[in-house]
């Protein structure tokens, strides 16, 4: 069976070289406002290198501060003995001494302190 | 040695008006055979291929593959023709009579037979289905693979082999066996 490829010559624009042309300058006339937007439009790497330079001045000046608030910051108050300042608060010396020592009252302890008073 | 499209859409893609224009340089002449083949008429498809190459270069960034640009393109060309045959159509293109360009057509008498033979051969390809009429003017005219041809219509490359087949065997009927139209009259 003959299954040649048909002539569809007659159908190329390239045969119609003033209606080719035309056509490429409609084509031209209507990309060009995308095409310049295009051109204009920032990348991503751009965008990070315009924020790079602040981002670094930023980082430095809060790296400076803290260096400068370890080295010249006063100590901080030493915590108020439980044995001895805890009493201002109604805290009975002994249970802040058993607190400071990290250990547990006996029960000699709770029974005074329960029943001490009786 | 040529520029590969996919450079050229990366170049497109950022703006350089030269790359798009080498990008149309390349593919108007099969965007508009296939959009001619689809639509009929002339203006049509010159509507449509303004169409298409806009909304390419709008969707540009949506091209995942560039090296396989011209399939890409013409996915968009046959949806927008097939588009303007479904729904009337807004005519929204730059009217092309309106561009000043030389009026000189060449030899009146030859321009007058090839428009003939064209209408005689888009009447023709009036016989074939649309999806036949895709692949004939891409293969036969344009000399696209039946892969990429398969891409532009989603279709298997079996099937692409398949519509060809008929397509010749179709338009030879109409021709009254004949390859070609000068054969025929």
């Amino acid at each position: 069976m003959n299954d040649e490829p048909v002539d569809l010559a007659p159908l190329r624009l390239a045969a119609d070289p003033i209606r080719r042309d035309r056509l490429k300058a409609a084509i031209r006339i209507r990309t060009r406002h995308e095409l310049a937007r295009r051109a204009t439009r920032e990348t991503p790497m751009a965008t990070l290198a315009r924020w790079f330079r602040p981002l670094l001045v930023g980082s430095g000046l809060l790296f400076a501060n803290a260096i400068a608030v370890l080295l010249f910051a006063p100590d901080p108050p030493a915590p108020a003995r439980l044995a001895t300042g805890g009493a201002q608060f109604g805290v009975p010396p002994f249970i802040g001494a058993w607190l400071e020592r990290g250990e547990e009252p006996s029960p000699l302890d709770l029974i005074v302190l329960f029943e001490g008073d009786r | 040695m040529a520029i590969p499209d996919a450079n050229l859409v990366e170049r497109a893609r950022r703006g350089d008006a030269a790359a798009f224009d080498e990008l149309t340089e390349r593919h108007l002449d099969a965007a508009y055979s296939l959009a001619l083949a689809l639509l009929g008429s002339p203006d049509d498809a010159e509507d449509c291929v303004q169409d298409a190459f806009v909304r390419a270069l709008e969707r540009l960034d949506q091209c995942r593959t560039p090296e396989r640009f011209r399939s890409w393109l013409g996915r968009i060309v046959r949806n927008r023709a097939l588009n303007m045959m479904r729904h009337a159509r807004v005519r929204a293109a730059v009217r092309l009579d309106d561009l000043s360009l030389p009026s000189d057509r060449g030899d009146p008498a030859r321009d007058l037979d090839r428009e003939l033979l064209r209408a005689r051969l888009i009447g023709a390809l009036g016989h074939l289905t649309e999806s036949q009429r895709t692949v004939i003017v891409l293969h036969d005219l344009e000399g696209w693979s039946h892969g990429e041809i398969a891409e532009v219509l989603g279709i298997r490359v079996g099937a692409s082999r398949a519509h060809l087949f008929k397509a010749r065997k179709a338009l030879r009927r109409v021709f009254g066996g004949h390859s070609s139209l000068e054969e025929w009259r």
